[in-house]
């Protein structure tokens, strides 16, 4: 039996070790063969002594058995009932973190002991609170070692929950340069240029750089060419003329005192606008 | 046509007719506007009584093509029905650029075809004189750039056509028959001396201003040398016209659809041996080489301005052809004109966006802001202001039971609408010109605008600052005539009956 429970945990630390998402009952099967039988008690021990814990995620049919660290299980030790059963609850919500308001209906719980649960919980590192980009007044709760996601932290282009218009601007003025200089390229390519310059301390992936190229697709500062089946790109030439869009008047005239001097109405043989616009040619 | 757009298209209607033909045109135009069925001379006389020249204002409109007249063909006795069409009068600003594109190729040209513009129809012996070569005339039939007035001209025939070549080798097989029945038309006129009457085609005009705005980008954008080479497939007539003609029946299915897309690439698109000969004839074997590669460049650029198709010929062969796109090439141009006007009623942050929101069909909110680069917070301002001004509309998916959350809001670039609001802001801009023109022309009566050059005729300061004064309205207007054309339903203006049937005979639309 002991050789048993060694075996098991072996299992269970080998496949943590491996970043592995839990161990199923079918493996242990095919692990174990006829000791199989004996593994109830055992994992039945494992959990009461907070070594280890059943998974059952999105799309899973089957339960998994992953283990637990020494160092979380010592913290895991000391809590009560009400306080693993927060814990579970913001450990469910994974990176996306949860509000305190749905934890509170998820579990029921008068709000002062879910707050004192709450503190402990942040006391012993096993939640911790964020805020999240798009409501920067309430707080979320998720797992100590989880890292939220781009909807809560905002990506590279956020610094303090707030967005760097500074840094985008940077990152397009170096993704443009980069592109000068390479030519015809690819977004690998530009992605590889841009982690060259270490212009960003946050490490910016291929989809963050191929956002920034987006933009300036749209800006109409780079372009998209079609020769190849891999998207290139270069640097865009302007050709189409459109400096008379700001130079030519509109059918309005913008100066509110030019209907103001006119009894309310602007019409163009009045106009005070017209009038400049055409002293300008004239000196 | 919306209200706010017919309200903008009439006001500059009604400049046009002042600007061009006069108060009384103008007054008569504008009765004849508001009654889309038409109005008899005795009508127009009863309902205009302090008009004297009602009569004369008509013939000056139905000679240049702005007026329509249908008679009855049951009951001769009934008098004809007078109409203006309203986009023929809103292209009257477009012959100035048509003159100065036409003079980059021939001045003699130009020469007649202004003529022939200024009078709305010429006789033979008027062309004659303004022209005095007979050859000339014949090259400016035979290129339906002067039309006969008692036929209507296909629109497919005028793309095909090289303007001004004087070898004339480069018309498509197909079509020789028709460039030469024109040519006859003309050389029998100038023979016999019969009494035609003629037109400048407008749908020339109109191709030979696409042409030089297409092939313009395509020399800034990329080199000369991608401009001789669109300028070969242009005139070999490998060019995509829109719309297609014959039209696509709305109820063709994707297979049908597909092989008449296949059959028009088939009959018009030009192989690189063809594209090769044409600029080795016009500029030298030199200019000739890399025509293969220089075609496969335009092909990938950005704008596409250039489609192939791999066609199969007899013996198992196949080779590439060739189509020049140029309505991509006018896409192109409507999006970064768009861009450049949002950019100035809004800011650049907007302008990205609404490119962005072009480019895919429904987005969200949070979906619009990641790719514009933008905070929630100011996409959601944008997005607003661009729905406002008519850029942008939304659709909202109510709740349902397996999507969790509320009702979700989607974005999406609204194309027509945002045309339709372009083009009535450019057309109001215009008709504002015209009108300011009109009044720095007539303020000073001392000062003929005629007579600028004239050290004589006024004082010279004067005479320097109407000059300067008018020609920036002079610009501004064509740059504002040319947006006009660039966001003008091509569809609608094709449906219209052609103003180049000469007759004065009002079709049905159907």
């Amino acid at each position: 039996m002991a050789d048993v429970k060694a075996r098991l945990e072996q299992m269970l630390k080998d496949d943590h070790a491996s970043g592995g998402g839990g161990v199923t009952n079918e493996q242990l099967k095919d692990a174990f063969g006829d000791e199989f039988d004996d593994l109830p008690a055992i994992i039945n021990e494992l959990i009461n002594t907070d070594r280890m814990e059943l998974l059952q995620g999105e799309g899973r049919t089957t339960l998994a058995y992953q283990w637990i660290p020494e160092d979380r299980a010592a913290r895991l030790g000391e809590l009560t009932n009400e306080q693993r059963l927060v814990l579970q609850v913001v450990e469910r919500a994974d990176t996306s973190g949860v509000w305190l308001r749905d934890i509170k209906s998820a579990t029921s719980m008068q709000q002062q002991t879910l707050n004192k649960a709450l503190k402990v919980l942040e006391s012993r590192k096993l939640v911790k609170t964020v805020r999240s980009v798009q409501q920067k007044t309430k707080k979320l709760y998720m797992a100590y070692d989880l890292a939220p996601t781009r909807e809560v932290s905002g990506g590279p282009w956020y610094t303090d929950h707030e967005f760097d218009h500074e840094f985008v601007s940077a990152i397009k003025t170096v993704v443009v340069s980069c592109v000068k200089a390479l030519g015809n390229c690819t977004l690998e390519d530009i992605h590889q240029a841009v982690l060259g310059t270490k212009v960003s301390t946050v490490p910016l992936s291929i989809s963050d750089v191929q956002t920034v190229v987006e933009a300036l697709l749209a800006d109409s500062q780079l372009e998209r060419l079609h020769a190849s089946d891999d998207a290139r790109f270069k640097v865009a030439k302007p050709c189409v003329n459109t400096d008379w869009v700001a130079e030519v008047p509109s059918g309005t005239c913008p100066w509110p005192r030019c209907r103001a001097e006119n009894g309310g109405t602007c019409n163009a043989e009045s106009c005070l606008y017209l009038d400049a616009w055409l002293d300008e040619a004239s000196t | 046509m919306s209200v706010e757009a017919r309200a903008a298209a009439l006001e500059l209607a009604d400049e046009v007719l002042r600007a061009f033909h006069g108060d009384a045109c103008a007054r008569v135009g504008a009765l004849l506007l508001k009654h889309a069925d038409g109005l008899t001379l005795r009508d127009l006389r009863r309902r205009l009584p302090d008009q004297p020249d009602v009569a004369s204002a008509l013939v000056a409109l139905l000679q240049h093509g702005e007026g329509r007249a249908r008679h009855s063909s049951i009951d001769e006795s009934r008098p004809p029905v007078y109409s203006v069409d309203l986009h023929a009068v809103l292209r009257r600003p477009r012959q100035a650029r048509a003159l100065r594109a036409l003079r980059r190729h021939t001045q003699a040209g130009a020469k007649v075809v202004e003529a022939c513009l200024e009078a709305g129809c010429c006789s033979t012996q008027k062309l004659r004189e303004v022209a005095q070569e007979d050859a000339l005339l014949t090259q400016l039939a035979t290129y339906g750039v002067l039309a006969k007035c008692d036929g209507v001209e296909d629109y497919r025939d005028v793309n095909t056509n090289t303007l001004f070549d004087e070898k004339n080798r480069d018309l498509p097989t197909e079509t020789a028959s028709k460039a030469k029945s024109r040519a006859a038309a003309m050389g029998q006129a100038l023979h016999s001396d019969d009494g035609s009457v003629w037109r400048c085609s407008h749908r020339a005009l109109k191709a030979l201003l696409r042409r030089e705005a297409t092939l313009d980008v395509i020399e800034k954008k990329l080199n000369k040398r991608m401009r001789r080479v669109a300028a070969a497939l242009w005139d070999l007539g490998a060019v995509r016209a829109v719309p297609i003609t014959p039209a696509p029946d709305p109820e063709d299915d994707a297979d049908q659809r597909e092989e008449r897309e296949n059959s028009y690439v088939l009959k018009y698109a030009a192989k690189v041996a063809d594209v090769e000969a044409l600029i080795r004839r016009r500029h030298g074997d030199a200019a000739a080489k890399k025509v293969g590669q220089d075609l496969e460049l335009l092909q990938g650029d950005h704008i596409r301005v250039v489609s192939s198709q791999r066609q199969k010929y007899g013996r198992g062969e196949s080779q590439e052809t060739y189509l020049l796109e140029p309505e991509r090439c006018r896409a192109y141009i409507r999006s970064e004109t768009v861009r450049a006007l949002v950019k100035q009623k809004l800011d650049s942050d907007a302008a990205r966006l609404h490119r962005a929101l072009s480019e895919h069909e429904h987005l969200a909110e949070s979906d619009i802001a990641e790719r514009a680069l933008l905070p929630p917070k100011d996409a959601r301002t944008k997005l607003y202001a661009l729905f406002h001004l008519g850029f942008a509309r939304h659709v909202e998916l109510p709740r349902q039971a397996d999507r969790p959350g509320g009702a979700i809001q989607l974005w999406k670039a609204d194309c027509e609408r945002s045309r339709v609001v372009v083009l009535a802001d450019t057309r109001r801009a215009l008709a504002r010109l015209l009108k300011r023109r009109r009044f720095e022309c007539e303020k000073d009566e001392g000062l003929d605008p005629f007579s600028l050059d004239d050290a004589r005729a006024a004082d010279p300061r004067k005479r320097e600052r109407l000059r300067g004064r008018l020609d920036r309205l002079d610009r501004a207007i064509l740059q504002l005539d040319e947006a006009c054309e660039l966001f003008e339903d091509d569809d609608v203006a094709a449906r219209l009956p052609d103003n180049d049937d000469g007759d004065f005979e009002w079709r049905e639309t159907t």
